[in-house]
C-alpha cells in the first residue's frame, strides 16, 4: 500500500484543489498590477477577444431600429441647433482675438466597439476593440456621444478593458459648470456618482451641468460627466454632498471612443 | 459529454457571459451563466473537477475584465468545489442540483462582494440590494429554466421514476 493510499489522499484531494486554487488567486489578486500578471492577462484577452467577436452581431442587430429611431430624432433636435451654433461660433472667434486667446485644439478620437462587459458581479469594465495597434494607451479616457465614459486600464494589440467611471476604482477630477467648484467623482452604488470635495458653502444648484476639470491629468477637461440630481448639507460635515447623474447611460453602450490627443484648454 | 465538448461548451458560456448576457439583463441585473455551468459540471464529476473548472473559467473572465485578476477564478473555484460536494454519482437528482446551484452561487457571490469591496463607499447593504442578490435569484431562475428544460438529465430521477 502506498503512502498516498494509506494517507487516503482521495478523499482529500478537493481540499487540496481548492487550497490550491485559492493559493494561485490570492497570489494573482495580490500581483494584480505586475507586469508579468499583465502582459498574461492582455495575451488572454487577445486570444478571447477573437472569439467574441462574433457574438458581437446579435446585441447589435437587436439594437438597430432603436438606434435608428434615436438618431433621426437627434439629427433633427442637432439641425435646429447648427444655425444657433454657427453664429455663436462666429461671435466666439471674434471674442477670443479680440482676447488673443490660445486657439484650442480638438480632441483627436479613435472608435471602438464594445465586445464584452462586466465579466463579474461587482466589476464595471468593457472590452473594446482598439489597442496598442490603433495607438490607444493606458489610462487614456473613454467617451461617447453623451460624454465621460471611464479610462483605458489594460491595451493589448488589438483589444484593450476600459474601467467605468462608475467602477469603485475610478475617479474623476471635475468641475460643476455655474458656479465652478471643483471635485473627484466617487462611485455612490449601481450607476451612480457623488461628487467629494465640494465645500459646503457652495451654491451648487439642481441640473447643475458636471464636466471634467483636467485637474487629475488623466481625463481632458471639458468633458460632460453628467448633472447634479441631489444636493445634501450636513451641519456637522465642511463638505457638501453633491449626488450626480451620469450622462452616460452605462448599460447601452455598443460603441465608445478613446481619446488619444486630448483638448488642451477648451476651460479658460 | 467528452472533456472535449465539455471545454467547448465551457468556452462558450465564458463568451456568452461577456457578450450576449447583457442583453437578457433586467434594470442592469444579469445571470451569472459561468455559475450555471460550474455547478452543473462538479454535481457530475465531483469537486475536484469543479475547482480545476472554476478556476479555469473564472481566470478567463478575470483576463477579460477591470478588476482584480484571481477574484473570478477563486469566486468559480469555490462554487465548483461546494457543487461538488452534493454529487451522489448515479444518484444525482434535481434536488442534489437546486442545493449546488443555491450554495455554490451563494458563496461566489460572497466571494467577489467580500473582494470587489463595495462597502467602503456605499455600506453593504446597497450593493447585496441592488446587485449581489438580484443577481442570486436571476441566476437561480435561469438554472431552474435549465433543470426543466430537455436539456438537464438526472439519473438519480431516473432510478426513481
Amino acid at each position: 500500500m502506498s503512502v498516498f493510499q494509506r494517507l487516503n489522499i482521495e478523499l482529500f484531494e478537493p481540499w487540496m484543489a481548492l487550497a490550491l486554487a485559492a493559493i494561485i488567486s490570492l497570489a494573482l489578486m495580490a500581483s494584480s498590477e505586475a507586469p508579468a500578471t499583465d502582459s498574461a492577462r492582455i495575451r488572454l484577452t487577445g486570444v478571447i477577444e477573437i472569439f467574441t467577436r462574433p457574438f458581437n452581431v446579435v446585441p447589435r442587430i437587436l439594437s438597430l431600429q432603436s438606434e435608428n429611431a434615436r438618431l433621426r430624432a437627434e439629427n433633427a433636435e442637432l439641425r435646429m441647433q447648427v444655425s444657433t451654433g454657427k453664429e455663436a461660433l462666429q461671435e466666439n472667434d471674434r471674442l477670443r482675438q479680440l482676447l488673443d486667446f490660445k486657439a484650442n485644439s480638438g480632441m483627436i478620437l479613435r472608435s471602438a466597439e464594445v465586445i464584452g462587459k462586466d465579466p463579474l458581479p461587482g466589476v464595471n469594465s468593457l472590452l473594446i476593440s482598439a489597442g496598442w495597434g490603433s495607438g490607444i494607451s493606458k489610462n487614456m479616457a473613454v467617451i461617447n456621444d453623451r460624454g465621460l465614459v471611464g479610462k483605458v486600464a489594460r491595451v493589448g494589440a488589438n483589444s484593450s478593458v476600459a474601467q467605468l467611471l462608475t467602477d469603485r476604482n475610478v475617479g474623476a477630477a471635475v468641475r460643476l459648470s455655474n458656479c465652478r467648484a471643483d471635485g473627484i467623482t466617487v462611485w455612490a452604488g449601481a450607476n451612480r456618482l457623488m461628487i467629494e470635495g465640494i465645500a459646503s458653502a457652495t451654491p451648487v444648484r439642481l441640473g447643475e451641468e458636471v464636466i471634467t476639470s483636467g485637474m487629475d491629468g488623466v481625463f481632458p477637461a471639458g468633458i460632460p460627466v453628467g448633472q447634479v440630481v441631489r444636493t445634501e448639507r450636513a451641519e456637522e460635515n465642511l463638505f457638501l454632498d453633491v449626488e450626480i447623474e451620469p450622462a452616460v447611460d452605462f448599460s447601452a453602450l455598443e460603441e465608445v471612443f478613446i481619446v488619444r490627443e486630448g483638448m488642451r484648454s477648451l476651460l479658460p | 459529454m467528452s472533456r472535449l465538448w465539455s471545454l467547448l461548451l465551457g468556452l462558450l458560456v465564458v463568451i456568452l457571459q461577456i457578450t450576449l448576457a447583457n442583453l437578457i439583463a433586467i434594470f442592469n441585473v444579469k445571470p451569472d451563466l459561468v455559475i450555471i455551468f460550474v455547478a452543473v459540471i462538479a454535481l457530475f464529476e465531483g469537486s475536484t473537477a469543479g475547482v480545476i473548472w472554476g478556476f479555469g473559467l473564472g481566470l478567463l473572465l478575470d483576463a477579460m475584465g477591470g478588476g482584480l485578476m484571481g477574484l473570478g477564478s477563486l469566486g468559480y473555484s469555490v462554487a465548483g468545489f461546494i457543487s461538488g460536494r452534493f454529487a451522489a454519482g448515479k444518484t444525482t437528482n434535481r434536488l442534489h442540483y437546486l442545493l449546488a446551484l443555491a450554495f455554490s452561487t451563494i458563496a461566489a457571490h460572497a466571494v467577489f462582494l467580500y473582494f470587489s469591496q463595495p462597502w467602503r463607499e456605499v455600506g453593504l447593504l446597497q450593493p447585496l440590494l441592488e446587485r449581489f442578490i438580484p443577481g442570486l435569484i436571476y441566476t437561480w431562475a435561469l438554472g431552474l429554466i435549465w433543470m426543466v428544460s430537455p436539456f438537464s438529465h438526472f439519473p438519480g430521477d431516473k432510478i426513481r421514476g
